[in-house]
């Protein structure tokens, strides 16, 4: 198991494709009026991409089609502090009718209660994730099992 | 007084409620623009006053402190309701250091307490510059 400089487990690209496709929300990273922008969208993986809507309206498409956009999925457990998260980095494009599954899109999460956008994909050019160990996960036996968190 | 977005029908949240939410949780994602591409980074994190206050090591948050500005994000969803919220803030980036006197101090004794390995030695506050909120609630 590879480790990094703070203790970090790093993932490989097929553990962080599964977490990848485990989770429905996540966030995109994108450069807006040269600054720097985050907001949560939910996801799909589909194809090899990152699929969402852009239910926040044409803002958020305009300024992500064609441009290089980050994109992270992440879980966190507060009571064990620990967690692990993803992170793409890929260009963003917006999909035409021709290219979307009536079916997918369907299922494409959609919680805001209107609003229809476009649907954009971002692909998945790097891809890259840590999980943060209990502390000492990577030197216990496992023989001796979960001591249920004992003091 | 709240706000529907009529177009989205999604609510937005007023400064003060961002704040509170802010101050409620301990990780959120830091989205910093380094040689010109965007990159996200989930922090722990403590709110100081109208700032997001976290420790790091040398590397690429680091190095966007001081050269501008970064975003940062939390949120909280539940997949079953269909309702969240997210908060999102603006602002300038700099490390805090012993220049600025009782400052570090201060953000020393906020207790950061970062769940990943590592020295975090150094110091990064975000002074929140624009803030925005958005709520999702199911029937809206």
């Amino acid at each position: 198991m590879e480790v990094d400089r703070n203790g970090l487990e790093v993932l490989d690209r097929e553990e962080c494709l599964r977490l990848l496709g485990s989770a429905t929300l996540g966030r995109i990273g994108l450069t807006y009026d040269a600054l720097p922008a985050v907001l949560p969208v939910n996801f799909r993986l589909v194809d090899g991409e990152v699929r969402f809507r852009t239910a926040a309206g044409a803002k958020l498409a305009a300024a992500a089609e064609q441009a290089v956009v980050a994109f992270e999925v992440d879980h966190m457990d507060p009571i064990r502090h620990t967690g692990w998260s993803v992170m793409v980095t890929g260009t963003a494009r917006r999909l035409d009718d021709a290219e979307l599954d009536p079916d997918d899109v369907t299922f494409l999460p959609r919680w805001a209660p209107r609003g229809n956008g476009a649907v954009m994909a971002i692909s998945l050019d790097l891809v890259s994730g840590r999980r943060i160990m209990e502390p000492g996960a990577d030197t216990a036996d496992p023989a001796q099992g979960d001591d249920g968190g004992a003091p | 007084m709240r706000w529907i977005d009529s177009r989205s029908g999604i609510e937005r949240l007023d400064r003060d409620e961002c704040l509170a939410l802010l101050a409620a949780e301990e990780v959120g994602r830091l989205a910093v623009v380094h040689h010109g591409v965007p990159e996200i980074f989930p922090i722990n994190y403590r709110l100081a006053g109208e700032a997001i206050v976290f420790r790091t090591d040398p590397g690429t948050k680091l190095d966007t402190a001081g050269r501008g500005v970064a975003a940062f994000e939390i949120d909280d969803f539940d997949r079953d309701r269909r309702a969240g919220w997210s908060v999102v803030a603006l602002g300038q980036m700099d490390e805090v250091t012993t220049a600025d006197g009782p400052l570090l101090e201060q953000v020393q004794d906020l207790g950061v307490d970062p769940w990943a390995g590592g020295e975090k030695g150094h110091w990064l506050r975000l002074a929140i510059g624009s803030l925005s909120g958005r709520r999702v609630t199911p029937d809206t």
